[in-house]
């Protein structure tokens, strides 16, 4: 079945990517929305604009619409959105792992269209999942924390194992989501087995306001990666 | 004690009108342990000749240096008065201002009060305060003056100088009664030498008169005088002996649990007095259920935490199953006993109206209630007031790292026994801090830890702060959580003199019936309606969190979030980390993410405290510090030199008495100004001056300190210097 997938560029759609292709779909579309609002009800804005960058290192064709980013419109924008890709596509995959407020409002949109709506991470356990995109070489770094616990050099790092551990601790401590579904960080993937070229920051400025801080990006360009990766990754 | 002794003693247990339980309440150094170790003597538990040196009730060594007593322990005594046996349970209880929490725990397990006041020194400012702890919780007082034998050798007084003196104590303690009791005890409760509520003698030579003694024998006070003058003291020790003055008072003028539980009950007690468990402490049933109230828990080294308490109502038996209120958790009692000095005596069970020891109750904490399984909704005895706060923290640090963990042990044990000692352990640097009543009380603490072996380093002593505010904020303060999902609007509002006269007073409190909570907050501090009947929680630190909107969507739902992020903001305040207190912080508007989610604890503590902070930056922020009442005595020729360290320390003198030769002055001073106060006073009177400090007040500091001591506070925690902004704590829509 040929699918789009929404397509923020943090981790969790990234690897809903990788995972659809895992289970045979074809990802025609990735999908982005880019609100003009800073605290977008349902979609992540600060790296949103670097998501052309990657659709590019993915080679897979990146449709882009605008919007307001209030809580219902939200909806309708993403729905007239699909609506154009309506018969081209089958189904609609999200990265949604336990947020109900989100996947219920997509399923909602998909069901509409007759479109089916699939996410694959619906449910998975958080650190196991966390692990398995570490693990599975996808070069994840924070660009926000927005919840208790987290200080300002959380800001720029790669996630790796000893940062889930951390993760872990803020868990128990503040019940900070492992995955930050709750909205407590947001994370962009400069590289992953999917990429042919990786994403290169070259210009950011770090915002801290107190409680929590987020990173501006301000110029990205791709990269080659190197000859033997990009040899297995033909291979 | 001798086995026929024991036996009869328990054989008294169950006849409630021969018991009395009573304690010892005194002004520092006025005599009080010497008087219990003549009491013991008398009892057979010490040889009569070491009673007085021995101060057997003093059994930690620093109390032995320091001669002061910081634990209270129970004593058991037998006592035959008027062909009867009598059995005294005898509550030994602390005279240093700063364990006054141990006092009043005390309090609660007894039905009647020995006060002991120094001849010479007179009614003293500790005097007043026990007194009035005391007759808050209807104990009844009785009056015994000691050190009259410094009159006759020392002062080398005239019979007429004598009875002058001893009319004026009596005359100063009745004063103390109209003032403190309530009403219906006013008359009732009045000492005097005809009634036998007064005696007067020597503790330390062991002897004692009372009116009734005196009559019976033909006794002058013109015999003490002369035995004196002759050198026949002994005479007198065998003659009038002081337990048979002390316990034929207690016996005849202190009430019998059968008695007092009648009256002191629905004081001590807010649950139904007509159902079963209340009719029955009222009874002091012993066939009703059980109903025990701690008062103090020791750590044995051999049998762990000793759990001591009075039995109002039903028996507790070894191997009771019984439920600890509090603690809300089950135990079975492994070992019923009962004190003698520092030890217990095992028996199999004891009846309602004695003190009793317990093993078996690890979680037990002083002002525990316990009872029968089946009443697990037993409505908990009032939570005892504490009169004073502790004032004073040092930093402590052990010197090898390895020994932290042993150290934060000791701590914790040491807190388990004495609850007015508060610790914090900052897990990160490791730093721990004890805060407690006063220099003196911290040191001590201090000195034990160090008599375990472990080496510590400690900070100088600092003061604790308050936090306040002045005003109101002028408008709501919009805090939003870190994701943005979810916005809460605060004010800030100080709390009237009125409430915090209830708070203080434990007439309002968090886990009262809402309902009567509304209406005396109404009735006695004027809160409108809406805002009586909407407290959320009210914090340790006596502010009030209030709920202004109604039906909100998923308030219910993060409402405990938003009570603990509300405790936790309350504990460091924006000024410079010391608690808030006396701060109404009301929620006005607030709207919440609809999925879980979004709506964790990650978002809503940092956006509540965010909000708690903003709102009390824009309500005229201030600090608070702790005021001591002070006494001092001086002799009147350096009066003018103490009165002028006292003002120079930003004190005020309230009013001055003249005894003879010396000036007594009563004053508040901020305890910020008495750390190292001793050294200045001794300079200044040439050590002639005795003062005490007892936690007072809290007051608002002058504006121009305020800023000031915020900032080198601040400095201190390692925060930056700069008291920050309400709008740094601001969101805007």
């Amino acid at each position: 079945m040929d699918v789009a997938v929404l397509f923020s560029g943090g981790k969790d759609s990234t690897y809903s990517v990788y995972v659809a292709r895992e289970m045979g779909l074809n990802v025609r579309f990735l999908v982005t929305l880019f609100p003009e609002r800073e605290d977008s009800w349902m979609f992540h804005y600060p790296t949103v604009k670097v998501t052309s960058f990657q659709a590019e290192a993915m080679g897979i064709h990146h449709l882009t619409g605008a919007t307001r980013g209030e809580k219902e419109r939200e909806l309708e924008d993403l729905k007239r959105l699909l609506k154009s890709i309506r018969g081209e596509v089958g189904g609609v995959v999200s990265g949604a792992i336990e947020s109900f407020y989100q996947k219920s409002r997509i399923d909602r949109v998909c069901s509409s269209l007759g479109l089916k709506s699939i996410a694959p991470l619906w449910h998975r356990d958080p650190e196991t999942l966390l692990r398995e995109e570490i693990n599975r070489g996808f070069k994840i770094l924070i660009t926000g924390v927005f919840a208790q616990g987290f200080s300002e050099d959380w800001l720029g790092r790669t996630v790796d194992n000893q940062c889930v551990d951390e993760l872990k601790k803020l868990n128990r401590k503040f019940g900070v989501h492992l995955c930050g579904e709750g909205g407590e960080y947001e994370t962009l993937v400069v590289d992953s087995p999917l990429f042919r070229r990786k994403l290169r920051v070259l210009e950011f400025k770090k915002h801290w306001r107190g409680n929590h801080g987020l990173i501006e990006i301000l110029r990205v360009s791709l990269e080659e990666k190197m000859a033997e990766l990009k040899g297995n990754q033909s291979a | 004690m001798p086995k026929i002794e024991m036996e009869s003693l328990i054989s008294l247990m169950h006849q409630k009108e021969r018991i009395r339980n009573v304690g010892i309440i005194a002004h520092i150094d006025h005599g009080k342990t010497t008087m219990s170790d003549s009491l013991l003597a008398a009892a057979g538990i010490l040889s009569p000749k070491t009673a007085g040196q021995a101060r057997k009730l003093d059994y930690l060594e620093v109390e032995q240096k320091r001669g002061i007593t910081i634990k209270s322990a129970n004593i058991s005594l037998l006592h035959r008065f008027g062909g009867d046996r009598y059995v005294i349970n005898l509550v030994d209880t602390p005279g240093h201002v700063d364990f006054t929490g141990h006092v009043t725990r005390a309090l609660r397990v007894i039905d009647g009060a020995i006060c002991v006041v120094d001849a010479v020194e007179e009614v003293m400012v500790q005097t007043e305060t026990v007194t009035r702890q005391a007759l808050e919780m209807r104990v009844k007082p009785v009056l015994f003056i000691n050190k009259v034998d410094r009159l006759i050798t020392e002062l080398r007084l005239k019979p007429p100088g004598i009875q002058k003196k001893l009319e004026r104590i009596i005359r100063d303690y009745n004063r103390l009664i109209n003032i403190y009791a309530e009403p219906e005890y006013r008359d009732k409760w009045q000492v005097s030498f005809a009634k036998g509520n007064v005696a007067f003698g020597s503790a330390i030579d062991k002897w004692g008169l009372t009116f009734e003694m005196a009559k019976k024998r033909g006794f002058m006070f013109s015999d003490v005088i002369d035995a004196y003058l002759e050198n026949r003291v002994e005479e007198l020790q065998r003659e009038i002996p002081l337990h048979e003055a002390i316990l034929g008072m207690v016996i005849k003028n202190t009430p019998s649990p059968l008695e007092a539980q009648k009256y002191r009950i629905p004081a001590l007690w807010k649950g139904d007095l007509n159902s079963e468990i209340g009719k029955s402490m009222v009874k002091c049933d012993e066939n009703g259920p059980l109903v025990i109230s701690v008062n103090k828990i020791n750590i044995d080294p051999h049998a762990g935490a000793v759990t001591t308490g009075r039995i109002l109502s039903g028996t507790i038996h070894e191997g009771d199953e019984v439920f600890l209120l509090m603690a809300r958790s089950m135990h079975r009692i492994q070992q019923v006993s009962l004190y003698m000095g520092a030890d217990r005596e095992i028996i199999k069970e004891l009846p309602a109206g004695n003190i009793v020891a317990l093993l078996g109750l690890p979680s037990a904490r002083a002002g525990e209630t316990i009872v029968t399984p089946e009443y697990i909704n037993f409505p908990p005895f009032e939570k005892i007031k504490y009169v004073t706060e502790p004032v004073v923290t040092m930093a402590i640090e052990p010197k090898r790292p390895q020994d932290l963990p042993k150290l934060i042990e000791y701590i914790r044990k040491t807190s388990i026994e004495d609850p007015n000692l508060v610790y914090t352990i900052n897990e990160e640097t490791g730093e721990t801090l004890i805060s407690g009543m006063g220099e003196l009380h911290i040191e001590i603490v201090i000195n034990n830890i160090r008599e375990t072996g472990i080496e510590i380093v400690t900070s100088p002593p600092v003061v604790v702060y308050r936090e306040t505010v002045r005003g109101s904020s002028s408008q709501p303060v919009l805090a939003k959580s870190p994701n943005k999902h979810n916005r809460f609007w605060l004010v800030a509002e100080p709390l009237n003199d009125e409430t915090m006269k209830l708070l203080e007073d434990g007439k309002v409190t968090s886990d009262m019936p809402w309902r009567e909570r509304a209406r005396i907050l109404r009735e006695e501090a004027r809160w409108n309606a809406s805002d009586a009947r909407n407290i959320w929680v009210i914090d340790d630190y006596m502010n009030i969190f209030v709920n202004r909107t109604s039906g909100v969507q998923y308030l219910d739902e993060v409402r405990e979030m938003i009570i603990s992020a509300f405790r936790w903001s309350t504990k460091e305040g924006p000024l410079c980390g010391e608690p808030l207190r006396g701060v109404k912080i009301a929620l006005t508007d607030v709207q919440i993410h609809e999925d879980p989610v979004h709506r964790g604890p990650a978002q809503v503590m940092p956006a509540i405290r965010r909000a708690v902070y903003g709102s009390v930056l824009s309500a005229e922020p201030i600090l608070m510090e702790p005021i001591y009442k002070i006494q001092v005595t001086v002799p009147t020729d350096t009066l003018g030199k103490v009165i002028g360290v006292i003002t120079s320390k930003r004190g005020r003198i309230e009013r001055m008495e003249e005894r003879q030769h010396l000036s007594i002055v009563y004053g508040y001073i901020p305890v910020a100004e008495t750390i190292g106060f001793a050294s200045i006073m001794r300079k200044a009177s040439s050590g002639k001056a005795f003062w005490q400090n007892t936690f007072s007040h809290w007051e608002i500091v002058p504006e121009k300190l305020s800023n000031e001591i915020a900032i080198n506070i601040r400095k201190r925690k390692g925060k930056k210097p700069e008291i920050p902004r309400a709008e740094e704590y601001m969101d805007t829509l």
